[in-house]
């Protein structure tokens, strides 16, 4: 800032009289560009912001869980670990465009495995509330959480 | 330089300046304006598929039966501005984790919805066993 | 006519019309910042409806009652009955209101709260009600009367 009083007075003294109207204009311009480049900046700021959050896909991921324990299926596709027949079965109820991620853990919390389809991004994910799974064959429980990203 | 000349080069520098910036700050405005309606619009979708929800319930004839309604008025007022799409889609699934489609409703609205649209997804499992799973998109109309 | 007559004449011309594009943007920009606090308030009526909507919806399913919590930027005074609510809020001095109907089953229980933590109760027979949230401070100093 200073650099710049003192170029603006050198230029002053330099030209005499006609040239303090140029030298103003010159730092009137120079901070209208200032300030559009800024709002650009923002506005790409603004329109760059990553989706927000929806509420409503968690609960629908708790819903699907429901669905699939309904008949058992969801302890067979867990045992199983068939990323194939994953697909086929919770890639189908999934919506249109949008990519999801099975971890199943163990009653303390450890993670035992996961499965995400391709495009799953935990950072616009939203997951359904921890499901407890039982089988016959394995006499503890599995805790599962389905997360699904746009 | 004459004065009045050297008055008139700096209106331009000045009309010049002030509708860019003036263009700059409408388009930020524009994009913040849309963040503004973003939530009417994502909430407008969920009050649309809670009543939808609310008016079939678990029951599976129920569902059979319906046929999705676009026009805004029937689930919220004011509508005024708001276009929707509903769509539902029925599964089933049998003891070996093989999902089949039964059903699909589509209300379709009078121009098609872009990607701008907000959607609200939802689920129930009804009396019969089977999922469906429903979605809503809101946009400005 | 004297050249500085015309000068002075072409600079007022000048200055007027710079005004006169300073005054349009401010005018126009006024008209922005209404429509954009409309936006916001009718916003939040939206969203106190959806989550009725929402809670309703849940409540009739799972047979039980749903409570869902809905935080807002703003204080708002919330007036609900019958099928409408509505939302007061002051921005700026100014006092907005926007109402929300919703043309269903759901039956809002009449009340009017002022806060900016709402609970919203919903019922399996379809009915719902706002109330304000209790925060942490009135937990912590409950109030004792008489």
């Amino acid at each position: 800032m200073a650099s710049r009083m003192r170029s603006a007075i050198v230029l002053d003294i330099s030209c005499g009289r006609g040239c303090k109207g140029a030298s103003l204009i010159f730092d009137c311009v120079i901070a209208c560009v200032i300030i559009i480049v800024g709002l650009a900046a923002y506005s790409s700021l603004v329109a760059n912001m990553p989706p927000e959050l929806e509420q409503g896909l968690g609960k629908y991921a708790t819903y699907v869980l429901t669905f699939l324990d309904s008949k058992g299926c969801l302890a067979r596709l867990i045992e199983g670990r068939n990323s194939l027949a994953m697909q086929k079965t919770i890639g189908e109820l999934i919506p249109d465009g949008m990519s999801y991620c099975l971890c199943v853990y163990s009653p303390y919390w450890e993670l035992n495995w996961s499965f995400a389809s391709q495009g799953f991004d935990w950072r616009n994910a939203a997951a359904s509330s921890p499901y407890l799974v039982s089988s016959e064959s394995n006499p503890e429980p599995y805790l599962v959480t389905l997360a699904i990203s746009k | 330089m004459d004065q009045a000349f050297e008055a008139a080069i700096a209106f331009a520098i000045f009309v010049a300046a002030f509708s860019a910036s003036q263009y700059t700050a409408i388009t930020v405005y524009e994009s913040s304006l849309k963040g503004l309606y973003e939530p009417k619009l994502e909430s407008a979708a969920c009050i649309v598929a809670s009543e939808i929800l609310l008016q079939n319930g678990k029951s599976s004839e129920k569902w059979s039966s319906w046929e999705p309604i676009c026009q805004p008025g029937n689930y919220f007022s004011p509508h005024s501005g708001v276009e929707l799409e509903i769509k539902a889609t029925c599964y089933s699934i049998d003891p070996s984790g093989a999902v089949t489609k039964l059903w699909i409703k589509h209300g379709p609205p009078l121009a098609p919805l872009g990607r701008h649209a907000q959607k609200y997804v939802s689920g129930a499992v009804l009396d019969d066993g089977t999922f469906v799973r429903l979605e809503v998109y809101a946009k400005d109309g | 006519m004297d050249r500085p007559v015309i000068s002075i004449i072409l600079i007022a011309s000048l200055l007027a019309t710079g005004s006169g594009f300073a005054s349009a943007s401010a005018a126009f920009w006024e008209r922005a910042c209404a429509a954009g606090v409309d936006a916001v308030i009718n916003g939040i009526a939206f969203e106190i409806a959806a989550g009725v909507a929402e809670a309703a919806a849940e409540a009739v399913k799972g047979g039980t009652a749903v409570k869902l919590k809905v935080i807002l930027p703003e204080e708002a005074l919330v007036v609900s009955s019958g099928t409408s609510l509505t939302v007061f809020a002051t921005f700026n001095g100014r006092l907005l209101n926007a109402s929300v109907a919703l043309v269903g089953e759901i039956e809002l229980q009449p009340s009017r709260v002022r806060s900016s933590f709402f609970t919203i109760t919903a019922f399996p027979n379809g009915t719902a009600k706002v109330t304000a949230q209790e925060t942490a401070e009135d937990l912590s100093n409950p109030k004792v009367w008489g």
